[in-house]
């Protein structure tokens, strides 16, 4: 699924894997991986959820998680590898929704270009969840966080 | 000329569909073709202050001239600026039956 040759980004179906990304960052000049894992809460505003749909815009969100790389790769001198994947479809509590992975030489580029990544991406990837209430459901988009 | 539209989440269930054709006079912005797309669907003329638009891969002003075999996309808000984040909640709160719930930050 993930090839080790470059960054990785990409809009899956199928369920993500924290080992995998972390793989897919993996460097010899790395002194340190942080991953972001964005997982499916039980509840909004004490609303209980039962399961959440995605949907994306996916050329378009691969694009736009391509410009959010070449942007960390600008701003952090230190970073070896960025890898970016969110799922779409129907997501059940507790599945991860999105996964960023970034390696760097030192930890502090890597959390900050994480931090970066994930801000980043809820303000311009086209994707947008489904939130299915026992009484209802609601479009929202990936704003806020 | 024909302007290819793709919708998405809320746009495509409004609708029922997923991609239309539009025919927009040559020059047309993407002002026209959302007039052009409202003509046939006017349940969606409500939510046009809350409507992004995209070309392509990049998101496109109003007034953004469109050229023959574009494919216009229409999405709900995706970015989180305040004004932005208030409107979406309106928009939802319109859309939405059976329920009070309304577009909010998602920290996930």
């Amino acid at each position: 699924m993930i090839e080790r040759t470059d960054d990785v980004f990409a809009v899956l179906e199928t369920p993500l894997s924290p080992d995998a990304i972390a793989e897919a960052v993996d460097d010899p000049g790395a002194g340190g991986v942080v991953i972001f894992s964005g997982i499916v809460r039980n509840q909004t505003d004490g609303r209980p959820v039962k399961f959440l749909e995605y949907e994306a815009h996916a050329p378009m969100a691969e694009a736009k998680m391509r410009e959010i790389g070449g942007a960390i790769r600008a701003r952090w001198a230190g970073v070896r590898r960025v890898a970016i994947l969110h799922r779409v479809g129907r997501l059940e509590i507790g599945e991860a929704s999105v996964l960023i992975a970034v390696s760097a030489a030192h930890r502090g580029d890597a959390f900050e270009a994480c931090r970066y990544a994930i801000d980043t991406l809820k303000r311009t990837v086209p994707v947008w969840k489904k939130e299915h209430f026992e009484d209802g459901e609601v479009w929202v988009g990936l704003q806020g966080g | 000329m024909r302007v290819r539209v793709r919708l998405f989440a809320r746009y495509r269930e409004a609708t029922g569909q997923e991609r239309l054709d539009v025919d927009v006079p040559e020059g047309g912005t993407v002002e026209t073709a959302w007039k052009a797309i409202v003509a046939r669907h006017p349940d969606l003329s409500r939510y046009r202050p809350y409507t992004l638009f995209a070309v392509g891969h990049d998101y496109v002003e109003p007034d953004h001239r469109l050229a023959p075999d574009d494919e216009l996309c229409l999405f709900p808000p995706v970015s989180g600026g305040a004004s932005r984040s208030g409107a979406s909640a309106e928009a939802s709160g319109e859309m939405i039956e059976n329920t009070s719930a309304s577009c909010r930050p998602f920290d996930g």
